[in-house]
């Protein structure tokens, strides 16, 4: 017996039940929704960080004394242990690595404070001390004044370029450029404001900001901090060498002997997205978690629906039977029911998870992205429940004895 | 030559918890290629086991039956099924059609597990269908026909294939007098074709058109008798009635 006949009896039957095949139907169309619409979800969160991130990072890494980790730090103790990044670090960089145009280092301060006679800042104001060029490197530009130039680096002048949401909160009424504002209690003319911006990565952090030369940073609040340091490469293709290149320089300044690890590290715009991922792993475990759970569920409710089925249809498969239908032919056409059956719902359950995704997206502003393999995953789950929780009710149709099935009122 | 059907002490036993009920009790019975013979006895007597064994739709509990010569006992389940398939036309009391197909669909099922291409089952259907008269009846759902409709529809099912054994188990149970005799006309048509026919009747004038009537009586034959049927068919056996 061929495919076409099993399926064409299976959407009849299937029809006759309309009631009753659309509750079994319910758990594989959550198990899809659920997967589906997660998916987007994340995928469309995950579009938008790279989108933002390509404008203000193509071809930028940062050297530092920690790896990037978002979210949970197992390994904190054992870091412990390793060396700041300071001019040494900066000056084997800028020996060594011929792909990068810029090299700058930047040395960062939380907690801060900016003063303007009666007007202060949140305390968790962050102060950075950097060199020109900081500005480009990242990403943000400047509304109003002036960049640090190398003669603010090179006299430690006590200039500071203001983060727009500071600069708001203490001149809400005039222009800072030219005032003098106290930045953690240190003089510092202001020369420079940062323009805002309303995105929802990065934004923050050079909002309730200040910037100064690094050499006055290191005038006033000493040395012992480690430094970070942002390498621009000419071509942006050139990255992954030029971190290779970094590596190296870093590794050798440092004395480290092959087979040990890296005491140091290195992170681009790639990196954040591979944090990214990390975190929302669990959140896709969890989709998975839930998805499994209501498909097992549906699993167990198709494989009731079809013994119920085949009990409805003794008659019918003892007429097969007793026209010469071998047990295979009877197996096939209820496993190509169950399949079918669990893949109707996987059809609604991509429907309805594809406009859900998209209307949850229009609703929270995201640029939602159904992925195609997660329809295919739904999909091909789908087949996998009809076949697995299938097999049994179709397997006790073949094995009915025929002429008992011929009695059987 | 060995005959078409020969059954070899054959008996069956049904178990009902602790109780055996015999309903063929060592039956030898040969059956030729072409003959037309009516299976007739009272209610209980054994006759729906016989004919079940002889359309390899169930198995005696004992004896050797052999189709053309070859054992049945020992055949794989695919065996049988293509045995019921292709050799043997099975028409039942209660026509057993399927109740949501047309007719044309249920004439078609023995075609779809013989594996034929659907032109080809679609062609040979209509053939059938026309053969027992209902070919302005091919997309009638059983509930949209007549008893003798139905049983037609059961005929041409059975004879789709071109089997050389039919058997009909009461074929006329569920049908008028006048229908009864319009199927036996196509009865002895099909006979008189070359079929063999194997046919159980409570009816002695239904069983007035074999050629040859087995009588059973609990299980056992109690009488086998060949005779002058009644009209229609010139089958090859219209020989002389045995006393
Ligand atoms: N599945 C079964 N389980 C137990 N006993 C059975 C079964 N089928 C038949 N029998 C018994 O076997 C005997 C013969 O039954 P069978 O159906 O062959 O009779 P029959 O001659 O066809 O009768 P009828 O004319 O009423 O159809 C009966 O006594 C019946 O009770
Ligand atoms: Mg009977």
């Amino acid at each position: 017996m061929n495919w076409m006949e099993s399926i064409a009896i299976s959407i009849t039957s299937i029809l006759n039940q309309k009631l009753r095949s659309s509750l079994t139907l319910l758990g594989v169309v959550i198990g899809v929704i659920t997967i589906i619409a997660t998916m987007s979800i994340i995928k469309g969160l995950k579009n938008m960080m790279e989108e933002e991130m390509s404008g203000l990072s193509a071809g930028v890494f940062q050297v530092q004394k920690w790896d990037v980790q978002i979210g949970d730090d197992h390994n904190r103790h054992r870091r412990k242990a390793r060396p700041n990044i300071g001019p040494e670090e900066v000056r084997a960089l800028k020996e060594n690595v011929p792909l990068a145009r810029v090299i700058a280092p930047e040395i960062w301060k939380w907690n801060a404070v900016i003063k303007y006679q009666n007007n202060a800042t949140n305390p968790n104001c962050t102060v950075a001390g950097g060199v020109p060029g900081f500005v480009i490197n990242n990403g943000i530009e400047i509304e109003n004044g002036r960049e640090l130039t190398e003669q603010d680096v090179q006299f430690a002048r006590h200039v500071t370029v203001l983060g727009s949401s500071a600069a708001q909160k203490i001149f809400p009424f005039r222009d800072p450029v030219g005032e003098y504002v106290f930045v953690n209690g240190k003089r510092a003319r202001v020369v420079g404001v940062v323009m805002e911006r309303g995105s929802m990565f990065g934004g923050g952090s050079y909002g309730n900001f200040a910037l100064v030369p690094l050499t006055t940073f290191i005038n006033w609040w000493g040395s012992e901090r480690s430094w970070n340091v942002t390498v621009r490469v000419a071509n942006p293709e050139k990255i992954k060498e030029a971190i290779d290149q970094a590596t190296v320089a870093m590794r050798v300044v440092r004395g480290l002997r092959p087979g040990d690890e890296n005491n140091f590290g290195i992170w681009h715009s790639d990196q954040l997205i591979q944090s990214f991922n990390e975190i929302t792993k669990w959140i896709r475990v969890a989709a998975f978690g839930i998805a499994s759970i209501s498909l097992l569920v549906a699993g167990i409710g198709i494989m009731n629906i079809m013994l119920v089925v085949v009990t409805e249809r003794t008659r019918e498969i003892g007429i097969r039977m007793a026209l010469g239908a071998k047990r295979s032919s009877i197996l096939g056409q209820f496993l190509v029911e169950a399949v079918i059956l669990s893949e109707i719902g996987a059809v609604i359950g991509v429907i309805i998870g594809v406009v859900a995704a998209l209307l949850l997206g229009k609703a929270a502003n995201l640029p939602i992205a159904v992925p195609l393999w997660s329809i295919l995953v739904g999909i091909l789950f789908c087949s996998a429940i009809g076949v697995i929780f299938g097999t049994w009710p179709a397997w006790k149709a073949s094995r009915l004895n025929p002429i008992e099935a011929l009695r059987y009122e | 030559m060995s005959s078409l059907i020969d059954f070899k002490s054959i008996s069956k036993i049904y178990e009902i918890g602790k109780i055996k009920v015999p309903a063929l009790i060592e039956v030898d019975v040969n059956i030729e290629d072409g003959e037309y013979v009516a299976i007739m006895g009272p209610s209980g007597s054994g006759k729906s086991t016989m004919m079940n064994i002889v359309g390899c739709l169930d198995a005696p509990s004992d004896g050797v039956y052999k189709l053309s010569g070859e054992r049945v006992d020992g055949m794989t389940d695919n065996q049988l099924a293509d045995i019921r398939n292709r050799r043997i036309g099975f028409i039942f009391q209660t026509f057993n059609l399927l109740p949501r197909a047309d007719a044309f669909h249920n004439v078609e099922l023995p075609l779809i597990y013989a594996g034929l291409p659907r032109i080809k089952r679609r062609e040979m259907a209509k053939e059938a269908l026309e053969r027992v008269g209902l070919a302005d009846r091919i997309k009638h759902r059983p509930n949209e026909l007549s008893g003798g409709q139905r049983q037609r529809v059961a005929v041409a099912r059975a004879l789709v294939n071109n089997p050389n054994l039919l058997l009909a188990d009461e074929p006329t149970g569920n049908l008028d007098s006048k229908t009864s005799y319009e199927m036996m006309e196509l009865f002895g048509n099909l006979h008189s074709e070359g079929n063999t026919i194997v046919i159980v009747t409570h009816e002695e004038d239904i069983a007035a058109y074999s050629h040859r009537v087995i009588r059973l009586f609990d299980g056992k034959i109690s009488s086998d008798v060949r005779q002058e049927p009644r009209n229609g068919s010139n089958g090859k056996f219209a020989g002389k009635p045995e006393e």
